[in-house]
């Protein structure tokens, strides 16, 4: 190899490290954009304690929906007319107890949206990383264009939201 | 007195919850129920009868239960119907909103039947 030979592979060399520490900047630079502090600072914490009250409320409707059964189990047969309203009365506390499925259901959504939020960044970090970063756009909250969409907020953790007592004073 | 054969429906997005409510109302002895999936259905319904109430969900698709207790309030026809929102929602602004448009009481989801009964009296008047 002659020292023209080896004084272009240098430059070749030198030249596909730029090309690399060039993506890696590019790269860097496109993941920034993709930061998103409300995901780790409000959207996981507030899934995670969805799946704590998921987890809460299906335990109590479970306990409820038992007590009632068990209730139920030891009605005393010989009087047909007291029975028969102990077992309609714990039918009307399985009834109620059954509600857990429309709120649980709407806690679940909530937890899936979050779910989404990061599979569209890891999708966002992977065409980052491949080079098809131009397409990106920065991480930023969707406005809601109908108004009262900010209404839509679904169930409230313990301590959130107001109790039914403070709004039949508002209605009294 | 109310009349316990007047026709109610009952909106909601989640069967079962159609069916608690449903169950609750005839165990208080309702009889005439009928059951819309969201809003606009429940519109669509009530331009074809005369509901002496409606019980609403609040978050439905495609319209809500806060658009469709709106659409009610502004139609001539329709405006009179009693209007109780039955929801998860319970922030203060939901409650003022609703109240805003004109919703006759608020239940907040779970409840329990005695609840339902009290705020039936409420709207409705002894039974």
């Amino acid at each position: 190899m002659g020292p023209d030979d080896a004084s272009a592979r240098v430059r070749k060399l030198t030249q596909e490290c730029v090309d690399i520490v060039r993506t890696i900047l590019v790269a860097r630079r496109e993941m920034g954009k993709l930061h998103d502090p409300s995901l780790r600072e409000i959207h996981l914490p507030r899934a995670s304690e969805e799946i704590g009250a998921i987890l809460a409320l299906t335990e109590s409707a479970t306990n409820d929906i038992m007590l009632a059964a068990e209730d139920m189990m030891s009605v005393d047969f010989k009087n047909p007319e007291l029975a028969a309203e102990i077992v309609n009365d714990q039918c009307m506390k399985i009834f109620e107890a059954c509600s857990f499925q429309d709120i649980t259901g709407q806690r679940i959504s909530s937890v899936l949206k979050t779910l989404q939020l990061v599979e569209k960044k890891i999708e966002d970090l992977e065409g980052a990383w491949s080079g098809a970063s131009s397409s990106i756009q920065p991480a930023a909250e969707a406005a809601p264009v109908d108004p009262d969409a900010a209404l839509l907020n679904g169930p409230a953790l313990e301590g959130e939201g107001i109790q039914q007592d403070d709004i039949d004073r508002l209605f009294a | 007195m109310v009349d316990m054969k007047m026709p109610i429906l009952i909106v909601d997005d989640y069967r079962t919850m159609l069916r608690i409510v449903r169950n609750l109302l005839v165990k208080l002895g309702f009889s005439d129920i009928d059951e819309a999936s969201d809003g606009s259905q429940a519109l669509s319904m009530m331009k074809g009868r005369e509901y002496g109430l409606v019980i609403s969900d609040w978050n439905m698709q495609p319209m809500t239960g806060f658009d469709l207790l709106k659409s009610v309030r502004a139609d001539t026809q329709l405006k009179a119907t009693p209007f109780i929102m039955v929801t998860a929602e319970s922030k203060v602004e939901n409650v003022v909103a609703a109240r805003q448009a004109g919703v006759n009481n608020y239940i907040i989801k779970p409840f329990s039947a005695a609840v339902l009964k009290a705020k039936l009296k409420t709207v409705l008047g002894e039974f």
